[in-house]
């Protein structure tokens, strides 16, 4: 589904991403850790296609076709989503406006007929059940006045609606409380399947007790230094990032 | 040869009154009135690029055209009929070029003891009511617009509403101007009397896209506890210059709420006189500027309390494109006994394009020591990352502008007391934004 390779990027001339390799298939979990600084968020918005980040080098393929060139916009057509560290507060605009407008045209994308305000709103009352949210929050403004929790739960809630091929879930865990993350990661759960992939970024590993990753990657400058099974984060957990450095050196890689 | 262009320049509404044979008409109290007025169209200098409070605003534009006082005209239906609101089914006026049109108004839906029609026919219990406001309220110094415009209107309309009565429709007064060169003079006066309310939209437009010039005047005296709601729905046509001037006077704990949008004409200044001259009133002030190409609209603001414990809003919201340009100047002034004041004002201002030019001056002028004033500007364009946060969840850029426009819209938009209206400004945002990319991408 996805293929990065030796992808580098940097941001107002300065490197983050010095070659990453990556592949991800469908109904795969991936989780990509690292220190602060390491570069992991950069890698889901180049992904995504964030314009502060220039790609200097390398490919990103999703599908098949180099997205590189492509706009954020129809990258998320194309059914790439990007579920925000901080997700941007956009007063004035509702959550139905802005989820609907996206629904359509991800649906006119597909080939579906696009959503009528009513049947919107029976096709958005499944998903709000996904991360328990109350239909009230489709008539407030994108993320304005949210709690931080609510914050990361409308992100599960979009991403539930626009029923991408891959996730990219960029430190969706931070800053929530053991509920909000327990219902968070229940939400993902329930929308992964064998047809979509996930690449779940973040700093600590106890949302890995949630959700069972199939493969955990180690960022650290700018590069995957170490790739294993859900066990290397539980290593991670344990020991912290010193020990692959310090392996890094043995190997001369560092 | 150079001072021949300048006595010109400064003579160009006398020079317009001069061709203009319906001024003077009038019987009674208008009748002073009208020749006062004719004599300080001569008297008060006509603004040039120097004049300061006129410096950002292209006068001269105004100046070297010539036009004729516009007659009467029939208008088809479907011409005017798409800023019809619902709500004002029947409360709806219909002027032409400044002429009162009896056969499409309907004011039937009024309640009984209102009066909404043509100064000419107005009861003369009423006049003896009004006669000694009207003309009154609308004080601005220097001002040579104002007395042009007493000097020629033709039907001034009237809105007088007796005290205690609260009218639950809407009264849309829909001003029409049609024809090429012309001018016109759309005049206005409302009277609430205590404990009375109403809600009034005065609608600006034009038939085709002509050139014209007008200079509207409204003025609203707001007797003790009434409420009035008046909203200035600017939407002439692209090639016509507006003068407007909105003055109302604040009795006893009453009620002033006035927006004034602007959308329409190439050159619109817009002047809002607030005098909050009696204690425990409140005046609201909102602005709405949605402008493209090379529109100017300029406002120049006085909110003027001059009585203690009131309170006054100004919210003014302006969105620019391509090379348009807003002006705001608002002034405050808070009189040297008018203690307990709590008075909010901000200007933002929202640039959809590089060329677009926003000048801002809020201006605050206390002199009483014991009061709550606050006052802002921001001028920015959209963020990067609101744009980026859209996008990522598949609205194309011009979809994303939209919708962050019509955000930042909102606020001076979901205040206006009629659905109708809401929904024709929210379809504005869309032809704003949506015009602009027609030339960027390729649709």
């Amino acid at each position: 589904m996805l293929k990065i390779i030796d992808l580098h990027a940097s941001v107002e001339g300065i490197e983050i991403l010095k070659g990453i390799n990556l592949e991800i298939h469908a109904g795969e979990v991936h989780a990509v850790m690292g220190p602060n600084g390491s570069g992991k968020s950069t890698l889901s918005k180049v992904i995504a296609g964030h314009p502060a980040y220039e790609v200097t080098k390398g490919q990103v393929i999703f599908e098949g076709e180099d997205i590189l060139e492509l706009e954020p916009d129809e990258r998320a057509r194309k059914g790439v989503f990007l579920a925000f560290q901080y997700p941007v507060e956009v007063p004035g605009v509702s959550n139905s406006m802005l989820i609907r407008q996206g629904v359509n045209n991800i649906r006119k994308e597909r080939g579906l007929d696009e959503l009528d305000p009513l049947e919107f709103e029976d096709f958005i009352q499944d998903k709000l059940k996904i991360v328990q949210m109350d239909d009230r929050f489709m008539d407030r403004s994108v993320n304005d006045g949210f709690s931080g929790g609510e914050k990361k739960r409308n992100e599960i809630l979009q991403l539930a609606a626009m029923e991408p091929k891959l996730a990219l879930m960029d430190e969706t865990d931070s800053g929530l409380d053991i509920d909000a993350l327990r219902i968070v990661s229940e939400g993902i759960n329930q929308i992964k399947s064998d047809k979509n992939a996930f690449l779940l970024v973040t700093h600590y590993q106890r949302i890995l007790n949630y959700i069972t990753p199939d493969k955990v990657h180690v960022l650290m400058g700018g590069r995957i230094v170490k790739s294993g099974g859900k066990e290397l984060a539980l290593q991670l957990e344990e020991k912290g990032y010193d020990w692959i450095d310090a392996e890094l050196m043995v190997n001369g890689e560092a | 040869m150079s001072e021949a262009v300048t006595h010109t320049e400064s003579s160009f509404l006398a020079d317009l009154l001069k061709g203009d044979n319906h001024s003077g008409n009038a019987s009674g109290f208008l009748m002073k009135l009208r020749n006062d007025a004719t004599e300080l169209v001569h008297n008060i200098p006509f603004p040039t690029a120097r004049t300061e409070e006129w410096r950002q605003f292209p006068i001269r534009t105004l100046s070297k055209n010539t036009y004729s006082a516009a007659s009467d005209q029939n208008v088809n239906d479907q011409d005017v009929s798409g800023t019809y609101f619902k709500e004002s089914e029947k409360s709806r006026i219909i002027l032409v070029n400044g002429v009162f049109h009896a056969k499409e108004s309907d004011v039937t839906g009024l309640s009984d003891g209102i009066y909404a029609g043509p100064i000419s026919a107005m009861p003369s219990d009423i006049t003896e009511k009004i006669e000694s406001n009207f003309g009154t309220i609308a004080r601005y110094k220097d001002d040579a617009f104002t007395p042009f415009n007493t000097a020629t209107f033709k039907d001034a309309i009237v809105i007088y509403v007796p005290k205690e009565l609260k009218e639950e429709h809407p009264l849309h007064i829909v001003h029409v101007t049609a024809g090429e060169a012309v001018f016109t003079s759309p005049r206005t006066f409302i009277y609430a009397e205590r404990h009375s309310e109403i809600t009034i939209v005065e609608d600006y437009i034009g038939i085709g896209e002509n050139s014209y010039f007008n200079t509207a005047v409204t003025e609203t005296f707001l007797g003790d506890e009434s409420h009035v709601t008046h909203v200035k729905l600017q939407r002439e046509s692209k090639r016509a210059i507006h003068i407007s001037r909105i003055a109302a006077l604040l009795g006893r704990g009453s009620n002033y709420n006035s927006y004034a949008v602007s959308i329409g004409a190439h050159l619109y200044r817009n002047e809002p006189l607030a005098l909050v001259d009696a204690e425990n009133a409140h005046a609201t002030l909102d602005g709405l500027v949605m402008i493209t190409g090379d529109q100017v609209s300029d406002t120049h603001s006085t909110l003027d309390h001059l009585k203690p414990n009131c309170t006054s809003h100004q919210l003014h919201k302006v969105v620019a494109h391509d090379s348009a340009k807003s002006v705001f100047n608002g002034k405050i002034f808070v009189r040297k006994d008018s203690q307990l004041i709590d008075a909010f004002q901000e200007n933002r201002n929202l640039l959809l394009s590089p060329e677009a030019t926003v000048f801002t001056k809020p201006q605050l002028e206390i002199f009483a020591d014991d009061v709550k004033c606050s006052h802002g500007a921001t001028i920015g364009q959209l963020s990067e990352e609101e744009l980026f946060y859209l996008m990522s969840r598949g609205l194309s850029q011009s979809q994303s502008t939209q919708l962050l426009t019509y955000g930042f819209a909102l606020e001076v938009i979901e205040n206006l007391p009629i659905e109708s209206l809401r929904e024709q400004l929210s379809k504005e945002v869309e032809r704003l934004t949506v015009s602009t990319f027609l030339t960027k991408e390729t649709v």
